[in-house]
């Protein structure tokens, strides 16, 4: 077992992948704290289905889909923000229309572009094994910046996500804030697609926090429980699509779950 | 007598729609003001123009401080019930989100100052939840929680809207003994639906209903507030007697 192991390690696109999963338990376990403890699980839906249209954007104009999915992303996190904040559409209804406008215009500029139809199975539910250099070291790069922001920043990021009026009568720069994690919550989503895919996704960065919001309600500890649990599950699901031959996306989140049933299960 | 926050011709609310009409205020050092009025009168917003929450349509807001002092000027207790419950954060991190300022964000919290925390929540009789998560707070205790959080920072005027809400009747005893001590170092503004209670510990009282009327008393006769234009829903119902507000003599 372990001789194999070691064989399968020897593998360029193997090392890239395991290297992936590790990187996305990290920072999805993270930003998922962030958004499970916000309630923003549907926001998040809304962001992950949008970068769709920015994948289509790309590969009509013929630059790196990612490319597109990151830019477009990010735009439509930012209008999320500014417009749930104006306050005179309902957020959960604008949300909405975000999702299903990236959705319709991926199809349609996939559609549109001649020649060769790629994948869309892929950027749906995921293919880690495919993971390019350039790929793993843009999600690299994030999990850094990442990191070390929410280390630096941890309090005034928890507190104005606590109570953000309060966080402004103290002078904090609450709406700065807001913008850079949401552009956060935003590329994180897109860098993860080739890890779990667009419909998968959510469950990175929800179901790890959720098991170990059972173990403790402190943040900090959400956070690092979150990143181990999504470890675990990660790692396991990728051994296991490899040495079953199913498709990666659902084999990490079938671990995923288990890990939950299992937590919840000797939490009681 | 100094001066704190001046409002000068305040008209401020929301959405284009003015709450509050040229409104006029000086806070000064040693105020305790009590502020009354009918619900949707304008009291929170009132508050939120003070704390720089609300802008305002027209007027201006004048705080008398200066650079790095302007950060711990104001502590805030905002009216309870309006944070998610479930927020994964400890009594403790509540408390100490009092200390952080828009200047410092990347200070880190010193030994001494979880100390102060700590003596704060003892002062408040909650010290014994201080590693608990906001959501397994009674009603009550989450309120002493919040008053520590806004006078952590030590502020020279501290703006409390309904404190006295949620709270049960042994808090809410112990809770003007704290604010008259408080008041010996800051002033306090407070908003507050029970007159009752109210006036017998303010020292002032402004009268908000789209206008402000100030009273520089704590004692306010119902020919006063008719004549501010300003009727209050009094707590008891019927025709009960009522301990401060001095009825109207019928030789006056």
């Amino acid at each position: 077992m372990a001789m194999i192991f070691m064989e399968i390690l020897s593998y360029r696109f193997f090392q890239f992948a395991l290297a992936a999963a590790m990187l996305t338990s990290i920072l999805c376990g993270l930003i998922g704290t962030y958004i499970v403890s916000r309630r923003m699980v549907f926001i998040s839906g809304g962001i992950t289905h949008t970068s769709f249209g920015g994948i289509g954007i790309g590969y009509f104009l013929g630059i790196p889909p990612m490319i597109g999915a990151a830019v477009f992303s990010v735009l439509s996190a930012l209008g999320i923000e500014y417009f749930s904040r104006k306050g005179d559409i309902r957020n959960d209804s604008m949300i909405a229309i975000f999702w299903a406008l990236g959705m319709a215009l991926g199809i349609l500029f996939i559609f549109l572009t001649p020649g060769y139809a790629p994948n869309l199975m892929s950027y749906l539910f995921g293919n880690i094994l495919t993971i390019s250099k350039a790929e793993l070291l843009a999600l690299a790069i994030l999990t850094v910046i990442t990191l070390a922001a929410f280390i630096l920043f941890y309090r005034p990021i928890l507190y104005i996500a606590f109570d953000e009026e309060f966080a402004r009568t103290r002078l904090l720069p609450v709406q700065l804030i807001k913008y850079l994690i949401i552009s956060i919550i935003a590329l994180t989503i897109v860098f993860s697609i080739r890890v779990a895919g667009i419909i998968l996704i959510i469950s990175l960065l929800t179901i790890p926090q959720t098991a170990a919001n059972l173990l403790t309600r402190r943040f900090d500890r959400i956070a690092v429980y979150a990143i181990l649990l999504g470890l675990v599950g990660n790692i396991g699901g990728l051994i296991l699509s490899y040495y079953l031959n199913i498709p990666s996306g659902a084999a990490i989140i079938l671990c995923l779950v288990v890990i939950f049933v299992v937590v919840r299960l000797l939490k009681r | 007598m100094d001066r704190l926050v001046e409002l000068d011709r305040i008209t401020a609310g929301y959405g284009g729609q003015a709450v509050l009409k040229e409104v006029s205020l000086i806070i000064r050092e040693p105020d305790f003001i009590g502020v009354i009025g009918p619900n949707g009168g304008g009291k929170t917003t009132l508050l939120r123009v003070i704390i720089g929450l609300l802008a305002p349509f027209s007027g201006s807001v004048r705080y008398h401080a200066t650079g790095e002092e302007r950060y711990n000027f104001i502590g805030y207790l905002p009216q309870l019930m309006q944070f998610d419950p479930r927020f994964p954060i400890t009594a403790m991190d509540v408390v100490l989100s009092g200390i952080m300022t828009g200047n410092r964000l990347m200070r880190r919290v010193t030994a001494k100052e979880r100390k102060q925390a700590l003596q704060l929540l003892e002062q408040m009789g909650v010290a014994h939840l201080h590693d608990k998560a906001i959501g397994e707070l009674s009603g009550g205790e989450r309120q002493r929680l919040f008053l520590c959080r806004s006078i952590i920072s030590g502020p020279r005027l501290l703006i409390l809207d309904e404190p006295d809400t949620f709270v049960d009747n042994r808090f809410e005893h112990d809770l003007y003994d704290i604010l008259r001590d408080l008041n010996e170092r800051m002033a306090v503004i407070m908003v507050s639906h029970d007159l009752g209670t109210i006036s017998g510990n303010v020292k002032t009282i402004a009268c908000v209903n789209r206008n402000l009327h100030y009273h520089p008393s704590n004692i306010i006769t119902e020919q006063q507030l008719a004549a501010y234009d300003c009727p209050i829903q009094l707590i008891t119902h019927g025709n009960v007697p009522h301990t401060v507000l001095k009825k109207h003599e019928p030789w006056q």
